[in-house]
């Protein structure tokens, strides 16, 4: 067994504990699983968004296409740069609505808003459709890296398998907040070898970055440009603003995805509980007005009153459902 | 739509108006600066922007 072995499972068993790890301490229920109880922080949310656009594209599509085309790769720093700038307007709004009427999911938010379940699970199906291809991607670029990386011990299509099954362990049992807790090894992973690639092979091969390009520059006048013929204006434009209308549209799978899949497993599209220990109610308490949980103190009251020991009031309060609506 | 909405739409158009490798700036090809220039000026627009929406006053909330 090589030191490449041990360090690529090494992560991978890190990983899979961060994600199953990452389920202690919270009483598992939908809306735990899907949106984190909707109590992720600002920072959290920052570095979830930030590290989402690193994905294996940035080590295989990215680079070879900076290799193979030069100057167009270059726009791989606008899309997202300008993916953002719609998301201002977008995804804050979105957010509101979906706290405001305690949706989980993208289908959700189109039923709710556009009042129409057709519509909903028309959204569900093309979120599925499109999860498809970029999970294919996604899994591929993650086997070639694995197979490069373990110099061939390691086929490409049993590291896919691997990783299919860890991801899918440890969301089932931690859900968003698994793959959050994920996400922030990646991100930083992704990040220390991306910085530590883009300045140690210019450094040692060329003597800095700038000279790198000074002496791409010379062998290659105007590969660093966009080339005069098939990169129009308006091509450009194109090349930009597509995967920005697709980045976009992938946060919005990306945040009901999983969703998806559990609606897949259940089969149904309601509110019912997942297969985990029942939800503990108590939790929800600050979501409803003073009146309502007067109301429900003072019915238990009344049993107390009758000869209920305090357990049993307790146990009364816990067992008498919220209302669905606040 | 409010006219401060109007500079988001200046890093759509700004982004895309050079194409030229010199003169190297900072060590890095014209076009590749002038992007990084606006991904930088982006943030400081949408700064602008955020400073200045009434929707995200604490009031407003």
């Amino acid at each position: 067994m090589n030191i490449a072995l041990i360090v690529i499972f090494a992560f991978l068993a890190l990983a899979l504990f961060l994600g199953i790890r990452a389920r202690r301490g919270q009483d598992m229920d939908l809306e735990q699983w899907t949106v984190g109880g909707r109590g992720f922080g600002t920072l959290f949310v920052f570095l979830l968004l930030a590290g989402e656009i690193y994905t294996t594209f940035r080590f295989l599509g990215g680079s070879g296409w900076a290799y193979g085309e030069g100057g167009p790769a270059f726009y791989i720093l606008s899309y997202g740069c300008l993916a953002y700038v719609m998301s201002y307007w977008l995804l804050p709004a979105i957010w509101r609505y979906a706290t405001e009427h305690r949706l989980h999911s993208q289908s959700d938010f189109f039923v709710k808003k556009y009042d129409s379940k057709g519509l909903g699970l028309f959204v569900s199906l093309v979120a599925v459709v499109a999860m498809v291809p970029y999970l294919a991607l996604q899994l591929q670029g993650l086997g070639i890296i694995v197979s490069v990386a373990s110099y061939g011990t390691i086929s490409p299509l049993v590291a896919a398998t691997i990783g299919t099954v860890a991801v899918t362990t440890y969301v089932m049992i931690s859900g968003i907040r698994g793959s959050a807790w994920t996400a922030v090894i990646k991100d930083a992973l992704v990040l220390v070898v991306v910085v530590f690639m883009g300045l140690y092979l210019p450094l040692t091969l060329c003597g800095g970055i700038g000279d790198m390009f000074r002496e791409i520059q010379a062998q290659k006048p105007g590969f660093l440009a966009l080339p005069a013929e098939g990169y129009s204006i308006i091509g450009t434009l194109a090349r930009v603003l597509v995967p920005v209308v697709a980045l976009v549209s992938l946060w919005f799978s990306q945040q009901s995805g999983q969703g998806v899949v559990l609606l897949l497993l259940l089969g149904h599209h309601n509110r019912r509980p997942l297969p985990f220990p029942a939800p503990d109610a108590g939790r929800h308490q600050h979501r409803y007005s003073g009146p309502v949980r007067k109301l429900r103190r003072a019915g238990c009251r009344k049993l107390r009153h009758r000869g209920l020991r305090p357990e049993a009031r307790a146990e009364c309060l816990r067992s008498v459902p919220w209302p669905t609506s606040a | 739509m409010r006219p401060l909405f109007l500079l988001a739409f200046l890093p759509f158009v700004g982004i895309t108006f050079a194409n030229r490798v010199e003169p190297f700036v900072l060590g890095m090809p014209f076009i590749l600066f002038w992007i990084v220039l606006w991904v930088v000026l982006t943030s400081v627009i949408m700064a602008v922007i955020y400073h200045f929406d009434p929707a995200n006053r604490e009031s407003g909330e």
